[in-house]
């Protein structure tokens, strides 16, 4: 997939966005090797100092952990990544409730229009699941 | 790393020189040959004139263009865009200047020897052997006269003077090109102008030393001296060492007026 | 500890003041954005740290030295132009490297041509445009050096080349290795940056860390020079 930046946020903040989608999604899935820092910067396009300093940062939230002599894992821990998804899922039911409320909608009709939503497309093993879980 | 400095500068002298060597190298045995075989008349047609004229087109050629190389690896290696390698090599700057004049001496020694060998190769083609060896003796004899005292070590005299003379107007031109090279534009015509500006400043000097040593009495001396010795070895010997020691100063000046403008005050663009 | 340091560094061309008092300390282990327009003074600093100019006032010191035979040696340098020489193939230019400077990788330089099949054979000066460039940038990252001075890698070259010569920079510069990346075309150098430094009339206007600077404004690093140099 291709890397874009968007200008006036700091890239480090994209690239850790990136990978916390990446991880949540199951991209990257439980327990696996991430690429290494190199490989991912060359791959991205951005300076390998950026993207050390996003996985230092998802190390810190326990999403990813270094073994010293075999690289970086994603972490096997269910909790830390259901608290991931919910952390991630939180801010696009935020994003999305706003621009319906800004749209004039009312909250009891959101509801409606999610559960509209659900019921037309059956849960499947992939995709927009993050959506659905925030209004379990 | 003079010494790999100097490997490049034979590379890229070899590569246009060497072929030329090799071709007029070549041509004298045909023509040596050709001496020894052919009929006189052989010359006298056009064939004849033909090989003769390339022949001396390849001498000029090869003349001129290690003279030309001697000036263009300097200014192009060093002073061109070039410069911008030369001058990042970890070497100093009295390295790259040092590396460019014994480079281009070497080419001229090389070249007095490939002239040498044009002329015993040619030999070689148009005598029989036993006739060589009497010419080696009469070229050692014809030596020994004109050099008064035992040949070879005049030989070898004279050919450190004029190594030192190439060496002289060697420097003389670099220095020239240094100075050139601080104008932005024009740089060719600015180091031609201070070719021949280094050449009035020379005569100058020349000329103040002159007058300095009449004043002084000194001159007056060296004329009895010389006019006592005239004609003899002693007077040789003088005038040997004189050209000597103005030569070396000569190019201790030109060096540290080069040295400086390439380590000071380079101007690459 | 800096490895490039510019104390109170002053360089006139004439009665012009090209540089007029810079202080800058750059850290190893990263790469930094030299920018600003024109005439700035991009180039007259990086030719003062290669020893290609000399300060007029003020002191530029590699590794605490004064630039000279010694600090050519651990630095790198790529200037704004064809600089190699055009009668060597290519295969020579590995061997003129090989030979002076020590800390040059001519496996990896082979590898990076070989990549890019070039053949080696093949003479410099009869490379196209675009493939010497790229030459001149393989010789230059295939140093392990401690500094590597790039003056206008990416100008005038095609979005491809442009990825190319970013990409071949990452992927090469030794990990406690200085990248001094000059160039007036920031968009496409931003996501690379570790740090900027705009030059702006012969001073040093602002240097930052990219990210700390695009957090502080909320403007990418082009976005903030455009206020800045704003006509």
């Amino acid at each position: 997939m291709k890397w874009r930046f968007e200008s006036g946020i700091p890239i480090y903040l994209q690239i850790l966005e990136r990978l916390r989608t990446d991880i949540a999604s199951g991209t990257y899935p439980p327990g696996a090797k991430l690429p290494p820092v190199r490989e991912l910067a060359l791959e991205a396009g951005v300076n390998p100092n950026t993207m050390q300093r996003a996985f230092a940062e998802l190390e810190r939230d326990g999403i990813v952990y270094t073994q010293r002599t075999s690289g970086r894992f994603v972490t096997g821990d269910e909790t830390a990544l259901r608290q991931l998804r919910r952390s991630l899922s939180e801010g696009v039911v935020d994003e999305m409730c706003s621009r319906l409320v800004r749209m004039g909608m009312k909250k009891d009709e959101i509801v409606t229009a999610v559960r509209e939503w659900t019921s037309e497309n059956p849960e499947n093993k992939e995709g927009p699941g993050s959506c659905l879980k925030a209004n379990e | 790393m003079l010494t790999k400095l100097i490997g490049y500068e034979m590379k890229a002298f070899g590569r246009i020189i060497l072929p030329l060597y090799a071709a007029t190298i070549g041509l004298s045995f045909l023509i040596g040959l050709g001496i020894r075989f052919l009929p006189e008349k052989a010359y006298t047609n056009w064939v004849g004139g033909l090989v003769i004229t390339t022949f001396s087109v390849l001498i000029v050629a090869t003349m001129v263009m290690t003279a030309v190389l001697c000036v263009q690896r300097f200014y192009q290696n060093l002073l061109a865009n070039e410069g911008y390698l030369m001058f990042s090599l970890p070497v100093g700057t009295h390295t790259l200047i040092l590396s460019k004049a014994l480079g281009a001496l070497i080419w001229a020694l090389l070249g007095c020897l490939a002239g040498i060998a044009t002329m015993t190769v040619m030999a070689l083609g148009a005598m029989p052997f036993r006739e060589i060896g009497r010419a080696l003796r009469d070229i050692s004899m014809a030596l020994n006269r004109l050099f008064l005292r035992d040949g070879l070590v005049q030989c070898l005299i004279w050919t450190l003077i004029a190594v030192l003379l190439f060496a002289v107007m060697l420097m003389q031109i670099y220095a020239a090109l240094a100075i050139g090279h601080q104008w932005t534009a024009h740089r060719i015509l600015g180091s031609v102008l201070a070719y021949f500006g280094i050449d009035i400043l020379k005569s100058v000097a020349a000329g103040i030393l002159t007058n300095i040593g009449v004043y002084t009495g000194f001159i007056g001396l060296l004329v009895s001296q010389a006019e006592a010795d005239a004609g003899s070895a002693a007077w040789m010997a003088g005038v040997q060492t004189a050209t000597v020691i103005q030569s070396l100063v000569l190019i201790v000046v030109f060096s540290a007026v080069t040295w400086f403008l390439l380590d000071r005050r380079l101007n690459l663009e | 500890m800096a490895v490039l340091e510019c104390i109170d560094l002053e360089k006139w061309y004439g009665n012009v003041k090209a540089l007029n008092g810079v202080n800058l300390a750059l850290e190893p282990g990263r790469i930094v954005g030299l920018v600003g327009p024109n005439g700035s003074g991009k180039t007259t600093l990086i030719k003062l740290a290669q020893h290609l100019l000399t300060p007029t006032h003020g002191q530029i010191l590699i590794g605490g030295m004064e630039p000279g035979a010694e600090t050519k040696e651990i630095v790198s340098y790529l200037p704004d132009r064809d600089f190699l020489p055009g009668w060597m193939n290519v295969e020579s230019l590995l061997d003129f490297y090989s030979d002076f400077y020590p800390d040059f990788d001519a496996g990896r330089a082979g590898q990076m041509l070989d990549a890019l099949q070039i053949d080696p054979h093949r003479v410099f000066k009869k490379l196209s445009k675009g493939t010497r460039e790229k030459v001149q940038l393989i010789m230059t990252m295939s140093r392990r050096a401690s500094v590597y001075l790039l003056d206008e890698p990416i100008a005038g070259v095609d979005p491809a080349a442009r990825d190319y010569i970013l990409r071949t920079i990452i992927s090469n510069y030794s990990e406690n290795g200085l990248v001094l990346l000059s160039t007036h075309l920031i968009t496409d150098v931003e996501p690379v940056l570790d740090e900027v430094v705009f030059l702006k009339q012969g001073h040093v206007e602002l240097h930052e860390n990219a990210d700390a600077l695009r957090e502080r404004t909320g403007m990418s690093v082009d976005g903030y020079f455009r206020e800045v140099f704003r006509c």
